[in-house]
């Protein structure tokens, strides 16, 4: 009985501790900040669709991208985590974050296609599927989660169910070298989960 | 001449992303093919157009359709996974493990 | 504007791609479920949507580009559909 009772009481606190992190970052940032990224990814988005650097597209463009902002800023910009300072931030990630990105993900994608074409030519599978946990749970970065974890060597996402301390990750590894979760989870996620957490919720 | 370097690179993991395809024994497998070698493959011969066009606004255009093929592809691999997982679709013989339902 | 190797090397490498992309027909033809058909036919069409963007430098037509931007886009939305559908409609 006395076991039941701490059994139950871990877990109320785990499902307050939910709740308070749930309240304090999905917020996320002020409204203002949202409208101004909503704004610059969208006139960035026209001025490349457009494909020329005329003054009259340049001006409608910055017109119908302010209306569009104002109005949909919540879709967009809902599920990035409130910082101290905003425009830090904003220049951090242009400037550091996604070329590290794009740096890890150089590597991890050659290794993708030389493990795929082993694969092909040997005929060496051993596949199965497991599942790993994360941490993260706005609906973006799991996305953005699922879509890394595809990408990077042996790996394919198959479902996403919703977990009392995050998400939970159903893979489908073309050569399972572990069964337990924590460790397959350190495998699979490599550094892309903090680098994710700096950003989203 | 590292534009055809990189379309040396994108043909050769484009043919055999489709052998790959040909070749793996059931729908999981070849997804892995499929996506992999595609979207590796795709980028590499795009930027290899890119490398030739040099800076402009045909290259952004280019790199616009990276971007889309980059983040949409795994999106539709996933759907059809978890759909055929749905639909009944058995995993091969050679599965060692199911954690999913 | 671009050199003649390379518009020779665009050549080879569009034959490359429509030969893979019949190597990945075949699947489509035998394959013995219908998402073994629908991983087939999701594979030609991104090969046919960097052919696009080969094709626009080849011909020297901008306006290419943006049928393959809306072709990549179109592509995932009917590959969507067809994993809705299997998965038992559109109910929920």
């Amino acid at each position: 009985m006395s076991k039941m009772r701490f059994y139950l009481r871990e877990r109320l606190d785990t499902v307050k501790e939910h709740i308070e992190s749930q309240l304090q970052y999905g917020k996320g940032i002020r409204t203002w900040q949202k409208i101004l990224v909503t704004f610059l990814v969208l006139y960035l988005f026209w001025i490349v669709l457009i494909g020329s650097t005329a003054t009259p597209p340049l001006v409608l463009g910055a017109g119908v991208c302010t209306l569009l902002s104002i109005l949909t800023y919540d879709f967009f910009a809902r599920d990035i985590r409130a910082g101290e300072n905003f425009f830090s931030r904003l220049l951090m990630f242009v400037f550091i974050y996604i070329p590290e990105l794009a740096f890890i993900f150089l590597f991890r994608i050659i290794e993708a296609n030389v493990n795929v074409a082993r694969h092909v030519i040997l005929m060496d599978i051993n596949p199965g599927i497991v599942r790993i946990d994360t941490t993260l749970r706005s609906h973006t970065a799991v996305t953005a989660l699922a879509n890394i974890i595809t990408l990077t060597p042996g790996t394919l996402t198959l479902d996403v169910k919703e977990t009392l301390e995050g998400n939970a990750l159903y893979v489908h590894w073309i050569d399972v070298e572990t069964l337990s979760t924590e460790e397959a989870g350190e495998i699979i996620k490599g550094g892309v989960d903090e680098w994710l957490h700096r950003i989203f919720w | 001449m590292i534009e055809y370097i990189l379309f040396l690179a994108g043909c050769t993991v484009m043919v055999l992303g489709a052998v790959g395809v040909i070749r793996f024994p059931d729908v999981y497998t070849r997804l892995h093919a499929a996506t992999k070698c595609d979207t590796g493959g795709s980028i590499s011969i795009l930027v290899g157009v890119v490398v030739a066009l040099g800076v402009g606004m045909v290259s952004l255009k280019v790199l616009l359709v990276l971007f889309l093929i980059f983040s949409l592809n795994p999106v539709a691999s996933h759907a059809l996974a978890r759909a055929s997982h749905k639909f009944g679709i058995k995993p091969c013989e050679m599965t060692v493990v199911d954690m999913y339902e | 504007m671009a050199s003649p190797y390379l518009l020779v090397a665009l050549q080879i490498v569009i034959m490359v791609l429509v030969a893979t992309s019949v190597i990945c027909f075949l699947r489509v033809l035998v394959g013995p479920t219908i998402s073994d058909r629908m991983v087939g036919l999701n594979t030609i069409s991104t090969k046919i949507t960097v052919m696009l963007v080969l094709l626009s430098i080849l011909y020297g037509r901008v306006l290419y580009l943006d049928v393959a931007i809306g072709f990549a886009m179109l592509n995932v939305t009917g590959s969507l559909v067809v994993a809705k559908y299997m998965e038992g409609g559109f109910r929920d």
